[in-house]
């Protein structure tokens, strides 16, 4: 019987870290079937010489939840060669959700991930209560696999009503919220999100962090019998902190049986020490049978913020969150008055950002300029403030009305920026590659295109590390971790998720703004370099050269029963 | 068995119970020092508590130390 797929005179880079070799690999019915000299015929065949042939890429910390419903693609995850990603990070999923909580889940979705409301309004259908029936509303539609979590938030908001933002749960909502944890495991969930940090729309803590140890614990109990796996935002800004959060992660992991992995380990300037710390608690841990992965995101942090909306730049400048938070007019008006910009040039004096990030505002530049701003494109708003001989407050606001507010600014290398130590820990066995948070902050930052930056940069820039470590920090390394079965290696009986790149080319492109949201308004993207395809369970995904394809046999990792 | 490891923390921690305040802790961490004295010696050790943004006071599943931060160790070779 002939093959469906043959790709042939690959330089093979089969996820394992191993060698990379010369040869084929060929698909049947949506699976590897043959690894190495193959010969034979095949209903389609591609020389792929010069081309790297690896597994698909596992993101394992996005936020697509929303955007699954509109663009079962996850564009432009597919086409950066990510065939399996991981929604439903950080205590939030979109499931299970009692039809009178959505617009309280919505407004805490759209705070914390960045979701225009326009748009999130515009493309979600909410025709789903339970965790399977929202997997049923985005399973036909899906062109990339998915490995849901299911959001603790969410299962306190589940069995508790609104007192899951106010108080610790019962006895008997414990055990209820563990009945439904395992309902969603059955639904094709692979584990459990949770946060230790995050804020609503309101300011306050989320649901997941009103939870007793004990009732974490709970939870964790139903995990580890399901094989299942948490993730788990710590304050990952502060070593004493974070060292204590990491004890705690390894005492649930040992305790359970269970993998437990965190995100961001995020390489601050203000607390220069912090990874090495964080890896040699996480190294001790580990020596005592504890499984609790950190996820480094490769990126640099770069912020981009308008006074459109409330963004995270202004998360600890209340004055501003407020003022962004008004209707369009009745901003305008404030921004206007004399008496609230003093308040906004106060605030903006004694700014800190509490999370490890060297924010200054003076810094930023004009990013994306209106009409009446072109000429200060790229321009730096402490210059333009020395320049007017304004306040820098001043000057931000006055750029911004001239042009309605619609002028966007940007912050570039706020932190995890030491791309030479970072590279070292990208490599160390004991990191996963992660936290990239594909699908969320769209109006902030572009969250696409990391595992390009990671080959053109720390594989071909700085020399640190191979084509074929990277490839098996990307695929199999994150299988392994998260208990993906049958994906992350080119191997017969492995499902045919593949990425063909030029390891000569392979990047980023530049962030730019995109009109795609099923609302009026822009998000940013990196588009893909050097993929030349992607296929998704054996099926043409996405071409370099004709653009994404009608496929869409994506799976949901594991398969739900 | 691995299960029942004690590691030292780096720095010692409780996390509170529900409607803990640095009041109700300070009487029970430090019921032998004076109220306001224990309260500010438990604020200065958990600054990132007492003024982080955002309401809702204290959770459950926040960490509180109950030592002050640790001098930076030396490193080999500096005075």
């Amino acid at each position: 019987m002939g093959f469906d797929l043959l790709i042939k005179n690959a330089r093979i880079c089969d996820g394992s870290g191993g060698p990379s070799f010369t040869g084929s690999v060929a698909v049947r019915d949506g699976r590897i079937v043959a690894v190495g000299d193959v010969s034979g015929d095949a209903a389609e065949a591609i020389d792929a010489q010069g081309l790297v042939l690896a597994p698909g890429f596992i993101d394992p910390h996005t936020h697509y939840d929303a955007q699954l419903v509109w663009d079962g693609l996850a564009q432009p995850a597919l086409e950066h060669g990510v065939t399996t990603i991981v929604p439903g990070n950080c205590s939030l999923s979109l499931a299970p959700v009692r039809a009178a909580h959505r617009e309280l889940l919505g407004a805490t979705f759209r705070k914390i991930e960045e979701m225009p409301q326009n748009a999130f309004d515009a493309g979600l259908t909410w025709n789903w209560e339970t965790f399977g029936e929202y997997i049923a509303a985005i399973r036909s539609q899906l062109g990339i696999n998915i490995a849901p979590l299911v959001g603790h938030s969410l299962l306190r908001l589940w069995v508790m009503g609104e007192d899951a933002r106010k108080r610790p749960a019962t006895d008997a909502e414990i055990a209820t919220m563990q009945e439904a944890l395992a309902e969603c495991l059955r639904d094709g969930a692979i584990g459990m999100s949770g946060s230790w940090v995050d804020i609503d729309h309101e300011n306050m803590p989320v649901p997941a962090r009103l939870a007793e140890p004990r009732e974490l614990d709970a939870l964790c109990a139903t995990l580890g019998e399901h094989g299942a796996i948490l993730q788990i935002v710590p304050e990952f800004w502060d070593p004493d902190l974070l060292c204590a959060r990491i004890d705690i992660m390894a005492d649930l992991s040992r305790k359970h049986d269970l993998t437990v992995t965190f995100s961001p380990l995020f390489d601050s300037n203000s607390s220069p020490d912090l990874v090495d710390i964080a890896h040699e608690r996480v190294r001790l841990q580990t020596a005592f049978g504890a499984r609790v992965v950190p996820q480094m995101q490769t990126r640099p942090i770069d912020l981009s913020f308008d006074l459109t909306a409330p963004m995270s730049t202004f998360a600890t400048l209340p004055t501003w969150w407020a003022t962004t938070l008004l209707p369009h007019e009745e901003k305008i008006a404030a921004l206007r008055d004399p008496a609230h910009r003093e308040k906004l040039r106060a605030e903006i004096e004694n700014f800190m950002m509490p999370i490890g990030l060297h924010l200054d505002f003076a810094d930023a530049f004009v990013k994306r300029p209106g009409k009446a701003s072109a000429d200060l494109a790229g321009r730096r708003l402490g210059d333009i403030a020395k320049e007017r001989g304004c306040h820098l407050a001043d000057a931000i606001i006055d750029i911004a009305l001239a042009d309605d507010l619609q002028t966007s600014f940007g912050l570039e290398s706020l932190g995890h920026s030491r791309t030479d130590k970072i590279a070292h820990f990208l490599a160390d066995p004991l990191i996963g590659i992660g936290a990239g948070d594909g699908g969320a902050h769209v109006t902030n930052f572009s969250t696409y295109g990391d595992t390009g930056f990671l080959f053109s940069h720390y594989v071909r820039g700085l020399g640190a590390m191979s084509v074929e470590h990277a490839v098996h920090k990307l695929t199999y390394d994150v299988a392994r971790i998260w208990g993906i079965k049958d994906r992350g290696l080119l191997k017969p009986g492995y499902a045919a998720d593949l990425v063909l790149f030029d390891p000569e080319t392979i990047d980023r492109g530049p962030e730019i703004a995109v009109h795609d949201l099923p609302a009026p308004g822009f998000r940013f993207i990196r588009q893909a370099e050097g993929v030349r395809e992607v296929f998704v369970n054996g099926q043409r995904a996405y071409h370099a050269e004709t653009g994404y394809t009608d496929a869409r046999n994506g799976a949901v990792v594991p398969q739900a029963a | 068995m691995l299960n029942n490891v004690t590691i030292p923390p780096r720095r010692a921690f409780i996390q509170p119970e529900f409607g803990d305040t640095f009041e109700t802790l300070a009487k029970r961490l430090l019921p032998d020092e004076p109220l306001e004295e224990a309260v500010q010696k438990l604020t200065s050790w958990n600054l990132f508590l007492a003024f982080r943004p955002g309401g809702g006071g204290m959770t459950p599943s926040d960490l509180f130390f109950t030592e002050p931060p640790h001098a930076p160790m030396a490193m080999p070779g500096m005075d």
